[in-house]
């Protein structure tokens, strides 16, 4: 009985050594901002002057009077739904011309160009270009085609990434699985839809999931390409979030803002996983 | 494993309770000052440089201060102009704020309970009272200026040779001013580059009608009847397709861009471009006071300069560092390396010298330039702003735009940005 306690606890007191720098990490960067976060969401903060505790004050005004910030959240799933879905399909496409193609990696390279080059650049590339478009009103500066300007140039910027995803999935589909569907009979969009797309449903899953939490923090893109604007237009919730935080000061405001945004990304991504169950399948 | 949780849990509390006290310590009264044991007070001063050559120029400033007193040092501490007011802020709310603080004019409201008024403190004999005008707020000096800008009509005199259209001088009008836009709209250029930024848009309306969007008071009041009447003219001259619309609502440099680029043939500047103008475009650049509407040319002007943080220990020595830093010698030293547009009368004819030894044939231009600086400072207003002028800023650039598209009124726009700026304001 007394051997085998000793080889564990300096077992222990070794776990606890590589164990602590990742757990103070996590405790000073990341689990004290989010519960300090939590605090000052409640009060009035102004990032000069005096704290006030206020309650759901912070709250009430989001979601009763603040003018722009029911739009961002329209504006946000709006974004959303569109880029998601244009996203996906647009790198799962090109994934499957891919895996058929000669020239695969050179493919591969040149899609994933756009996801690996910075965000802000892009942006600002893209403004040119959507300058040098012109149009009176030019596509950026009218209410109706400015957020459609930023899924765009958004889709371009992101579909790499996922079609890295889908690519290497495409090439791990079990060649056993597709040979029995073929002298099944089964061809075409029969055996992309029953076969081809349950076997990379994993992929998918993991895909839709990170592209929709991403998309939902949506920034840098209209706040280059438009400024939030024309009008309240491209005005995103964490654009909102900003503006309160450092054009406002109100740090509190910016808490609970960056709080309701926790709380739908958290939402979405949970209504996700308990949908996975019936469409996702695993191996094994 | 049940003891391994346990532990994790306490390290996690521990890291947090550390953090805790480490950022408990914000706010506390006195920082950005130190007196050493032999009775020398080194001060911290933060200023915006956006090159090194630009901090030279302010190392020379911070060694005057100790050339005239030997016993105060100024510790410089510099950030881009983008962040510069970013950090200053966020000095302030840590309570690590410099004791010698660079301020601009539009953002002195934000700023006005951190300041120590300097009244009685410095001498303040000699400044262009225009630009102290600009760095006074409810009748406390909070800052001493070292510069000061008034807008200009830049305009290409190339294209207006070309149309046979007469140059902008000293008395042309707001009608003059539709007139040639009009006429140097061809072949795809515009005669007017527009723009929604505050200087340069606030400005044109105040010369059109004498439209203010803030009161005496320092009083929000964009849905007032002259400033509608002032945008409805000045969103006209895209309408009448006789000027060149922004691009984006993040444009914020647009008329000034496009006229540099050629491709719009007037634009309102700022005085501290003057020198990049002439440089950079590649046609001849003519300077003209704003186009004068019923009550004549006017200009809003806008000042830079340095005040004393609240708190700092040493407020006395604050405010004889911050008297030399804006004193004869440092003005006489920045003119000469061409920096900006002097706020003391008797240094700003160093400057006129200074652009015209950088850029000789173009004397003529830069002596149009500063004649028509000093009549804008003749005509001109300080351009007092709001707490959450960043905010007004931002609206500005979002419903703007909507107007010269013709999406919105100007009406509807103005009484927008009114009320979701009243917050805070």
């Amino acid at each position: 009985m007394k051997r085998p306690v000793k080889p564990r606890t300096t077992e222990q007191w070794s776990a606890l050594g590589f164990v602590t720098p990742s757990v103070l990490g996590l405790g000073l960067f990341t689990l004290f901002p989010v519960g300090m976060a939590v605090v000052m969401s409640f009060f009035q903060w102004p990032m000069l002057g005096t704290r006030e505790f206020v309650g759901l004050d912070n709250f009430r005004y989001l979601l009763g009077e603040d003018p722009d910030f029911l739009s961002a959240l329209r504006n946000t799933f709006v974004f959303t739904g569109l880029y998601v879905p244009l996203n996906i399909l647009l790198a799962l496409g090109l994934a499957f011309w891919i895996h058929r193609s000669r020239w695969a990696n050179l493919w591969r390279v040149l899609f994933f160009v756009p996801a690996i080059t910075p965000m802000v650049a892009n942006a600002v590339i893209w403004k040119l270009l959507f300058q040098a478009l012109g149009g009176a009103p030019n596509v950026l500066a009218d209410g109706r085609t400015a957020l459609l300007a930023v899924v765009a140039m958004s889709v371009w910027q992101g579909f790499g990434y996922n079609m890295i995803v889908f690519s290497a999935a495409v090439n791990e589909m079990s060649p056993s699985v597709l040979e029995a569907a073929s002298l099944d009979g089964a061809t075409g969009l029969r055996r992309l839809v029953s076969v081809q797309l349950p076997l990379i449903s994993p992929a998918l899953f993991f895909a839709a999931t990170m592209t929709m939490i991403n998309a939902l923090q949506v920034f840098t893109q209209p706040y280059i390409l438009t400024a939030g604007g024309p009008g309240n237009a491209t005005e995103t919730l964490v654009m909102n979030v900003y503006q309160a935080g450092f054009e406002s000061r109100d740090l509190g405001l910016a808490a609970a803002g960056a709080w309701l945004l926790f709380a739908i990304i958290l939402g979405v991504t949970a209504v996700q996983f308990v949908g996975q169950k019936r469409w996702v399948h695993y191996e094994s | 494993m049940h003891m391994r949780r346990g532990v994790l849990l306490a390290l996690g509390l521990a890291g947090v309770m550390v953090t805790t006290a480490c950022g408990g310590g914000g706010g506390t009264g006195t920082s950005g000052g130190a007196r050493d044991t032999g009775g020398t007070v080194t001060l911290d001063w933060e200023m915006w440089a956006g090159s090194e050559d630009e901090k030279a120029q302010l190392d020379h400033l911070a060694a005057l201060v100790t050339q005239k007193h030997p016993a105060i040092k100024v510790n410089l501490r510099t950030a881009p102009f983008n962040d510069y007011f970013t950090k200053l802020q966020t000095e302030f709310a840590a309570g690590k704020q410099p004791c010698v603080v660079s301020m601009q004019s539009l953002r002195l409201s934000a700023y006005a309970d951190l300041l120590e008024p300097l009244d009685g403190k410095a001498d303040v004999q000699g400044f262009a009272p225009a630009a102290l005008q600009a760095l006074k707020l409810g009748g406390k000096q909070l800052a001493l200026p070292y510069d000061l800008a008034s807008m200009l009509l830049y305009y290409n005199k190339d294209a207006f040779t070309k149309a046979g259209v007469a140059e902008p001088k000293s008395g042309w009008t707001v009608a003059d001013f539709e007139q040639a836009a009009k006429k140097l709209s061809t072949g795809g250029k515009a005669g007017f580059g527009m723009s929604f930024a505050d200087l340069h848009t606030l400005s044109m309306l105040l010369s059109y009608n004498g439209a203010q969007p803030v009161t005496p008071d320092v009083k929000l009041q964009f849905d007032s009847r002259p400033m509608v009447d002032a945008l409805t003219w000045y969103a006209g001259l895209a309408t009448a397709k006789a000027a060149l619309v922004p691009a984006s609502s993040s444009d914020v440099g647009w008329g000034e861009t496009q006229f540099v680029n050629g491709n719009a043939m007037m634009a309102v500047d700022g005085s501290w471009n003057i020198g990049s103008a002439l440089k950079d475009a590649k046609f001849a650049v003519g300077f003209a006071p704003l186009p004068a509407g019923s009550g004549g040319s006017k200009t809003y002007l806008a000042a830079s300069g340095f005040g004393v943080a609240k708190g700092c220990p040493y407020p006395a020595e604050a405010a004889q560092a911050v008297s030399v830093l804006t004193g004869p010698d440092a003005q006489a030293y920045l003119a000469g390396q061409g920096r900006s547009f002097p706020s003391r009368t008797d240094q700003q004819a160093a400057y006129e010298e200074f652009l015209v030894k950088q850029d000789p044939k173009n004397a003529e231009a830069v002596r149009g330039a500063i004649a028509s600086v000093k009549d804008g400072l003749a005509g001109g207003v300080p351009l007092f702003t709001t707490k959450n002028w960043d905010s007004v800023g931002k609206l500005m650039a979002q419903y703007l735009i909507r107007v010269y598209t013709g999406d919105q009124s100007p009406q509807d726009a103005l009484a927008t940005i009114q009320q979701q700026s009243a917050r805070g304001q």
